[in-house]
């Protein structure tokens, strides 16, 4: 019996109190990654999962499965066995959002479960009679897997087999309805499923997609066999064929893009004069990563005294601090929330040492205010990178936005955007007119896009250049400082790449000519 | 089955839009799901469906259903009336 898509449409505007409502939270995070196996650190690292397309840790798309079975499975009063599951992941979950389940109607022993805003959708079929070869023994707990980081073409040719384990203690405790109702071997091979693709292939790089499974009686042994049966580069999908103890099935993930390593302070040391920066004490707003980190490097090679800020980066802005001391840099780092200025702490962080120039790269994740088809990558082959991450819902949550239908501009999103490109700076430039400082030198790293850009970056390039005038305006009026302002092409960082924008793979020859001329030019 | 019927039921699949909302002139924002992974769904059920593989320029040509009849057709697709 073939399993088709949810017709959603229709039902998400249906305006009904929702089957279900939850909020997955950092604790039962870990406990589900305990359950499954799935270590993966994109559900379980905010340090990894910051550097990832979503830019913070989010829930497992198992883990909403199970959630949603539990939901539905509740209030029926008797076992059964699954015979078929099918899920697919839209966009993810993050932590601490609450997200709102529906059930449209189906037919006895099937059912269809989806949420609201769109993040998946679960549809399938139930055998009311389990039969023998399902009650399965299971072990309570399998061997620890190491993540693994495959290359898209290891992926491909991805083969082999994991055991099933269960600890049904554990389970009983997350998920009591579907431990209660449904066969304890094919809870195992969902779990698997996760377990899978998250640590073993695609690994560490996956974002699990869909999931496919038709369940039969069969008496094989616990354990999950795979082969990749299909994988494409265009899209860097890789699609798993999964079998085992009476199962067989789909598994679909695509490739997260690696973070981005910026050339190291030696490389930048080889590009740039000793003495170029002598004198300069440059404090980088947003300098543990991305432009920023390249922008300390590059001062600090020119002789220049660095202070670089943070704000959830403080492993990686130490690493940075670490590269420029190898080059006897006068560097240091401390945090920075350009939301919320903290005047003390940045006082004594500071001292006695005060900035001539101010490189500003504070930003929010990037989000595209509408619809962006399949973009083309950088050219480099084969495509490593997912496409755009471009479903966007209007709801409450920062990380999922999108112009109102019939909209032609998001006026949430340019806001979220100028808080950053406007007023945080803004904020930072008053403390030091306050004291009185004068004479500082800004960098404004503005926008190409401001120079005839795309229909898919308009709140993003109109808060780039409110911030342009209103920095500039402000540097002016209370005589602390000028302004240059580059408007930069997409360079690679971990936000653009994840994007797959098209970049201009030449960041340090770009940045570096860019801050070359702004010394000598500053209005 | 026309192409346009055919298409219709690959926009079912991919994105859930009902057959009675499919028209050849919609656009990316108007259906939900139609987004970057959605699409690459609707490649690929349309690979399979059409027995073709497509250029990653044409991938983005698809920019509307009429656009994919249009590929579809210029790639040698029969289109054969309901009647």
């Amino acid at each position: 019996m073939k399993i088709g898509t949810v017709p959603c449409e229709r039902l998400r505007k249906r305006k009904v109190k929702a089957f279900a409502t939850h909020r997955f939270e950092q604790i039962r995070q870990r406990d589900f990654a305990r359950l499954s196996g799935d270590f993966n650190p994109l559900h379980v690292d905010p340090l990894f999962a910051r550097r990832t397309l979503y830019g913070e840790p989010v829930v497992h798309g198992v883990h909403l499965a199970l959630w949603a079975l539990e939901a539905w499975l509740a209030d029926r009063p008797r076992p059964a066995a699954l015979g078929e599951l099918k899920a697919r992941f839209h966009k993810p979950v993050p932590l601490e959002i609450p997200i709102a389940l529906e059930r449209a109607d189906a037919a006895e022993n099937h059912f269809r479960l989806f949420t609201r805003d769109g993040h998946f959708e679960i549809s399938g079929c139930l055998d009311p009679e389990p039969n023998d070869c399902q009650r399965v023994e299971l072990p309570q707990s399998g061997a620890a897997l190491t993540c693994r980081e495959t290359t898209f073409s290891e992926a491909s040719r991805g083969e082999g087999e994991i055991p099933l384990f269960l600890d049904r203690d554990l389970l009983a405790r997350l998920f009591p309805a579907v431990a209660a109702k449904l066969p304890a071997v094919q809870i195992a091979q969902l779990l698997a499923s996760t377990r899978l693709t998250g640590m073993v292939c695609p690994g560490r790089r996956s974002i699990f997609h869909d999931i496919e499974m038709h369940f039969e009686s069969n008496a094989e042994p616990p354990a999950m066999k795979y082969r990749c049966r299909q994988s494409d580069p265009r899209f860097s999908i890789v699609r798993l064929a999964v079998s085992g103890s009476g199962m067989r099935g789909i598994l679909s993930s695509f490739f997260n893009p690696a973070p981005v390593n910026q050339p190291s302070a030696v490389e930048v040391a080889n590009a740039v004069r000793p003495d170029e920066f002598k004198g300069q004490n440059a404090l980088v707003i947003g300098g543990s990563r991305g432009l920023g980190e390249l922008t300390a490097k590059i001062i600090a090679a020119g002789g220049g005294s660095v202070r670089l800020t943070y704000h959830r980066g403080r492993e990686d802005a130490a690493r940075v601090i670490a590269e420029l001391k190898a080059l006897n840099a006068d560097a240091r780092c401390f945090p920075l929330d350009v939301l919320s200025l903290d005047r003390p702490a940045i006082q004594e962080a500071l001292q006695a040492w005060t900035p001539s120039h101010l490189y500003y790269f504070a930003s929010p994740k990037l989000e595209p205010s509408s619809k962006c088809l399949l973009k083309k990558g950088t050219g480099s082959e084969p495509n490593t990178g997912i496409p755009s991450e471009n479903e966007l819902k209007r709801r409450a949550c920062p990380l999922f936005q999108q112009a109102p239908k019939g909209q032609s501009f998001s006026a949430e999103l340019f806001d979220r955007y100028r808080l950053f490109y406007e007023r945080g700076l803004q904020d930072i430039l008053k403390l030091w007119a306050a004291c009185g400082s004068s004479g500082i030198r800004v960098f404004y790293p503005s926008t190409f896009l401001l120079n005839g850009g795309e229909e898919c970056w308009r709140e993003f390039a109109a808060a780039k250049a409110e911030g342009e005038k209103k920095i500039r305006c402000f540097l002016k009026e209370s005589g602390c400082g000028g302004l240059y302002a580059p408007r930069l092409p997409w360079l690679p960082t971990d936000r653009t790449m994840s994007l797959r924008l098209k970049v201009d793979p030449k960041a340090l020859e770009v940045l570096l000519s860019e801050i070359r001329r702004s010394i000598s030019f500053i209005d | 089955m026309t192409l346009a019927e055919r298409l219709s039921n690959i926009f079912f699949n991919a994105f859930g839009l009902e057959k009675e909302k499919f028209s050849p002139a919609l656009a990316p924002e108007d259906v939900a799901n139609w987004d970057s992974i959605g699409h690459m769904n609707m490649v690929m059920d349309l690979e399979k469906e059409f027995d073709l593989r497509f250029e990653v320029d044409e991938i983005m040509e698809m920019s509307s259903p009429q656009k994919i009849l249009d590929i579809l057709k210029a790639r040698g697709v029969p289109d054969r009336s309901s009647g």
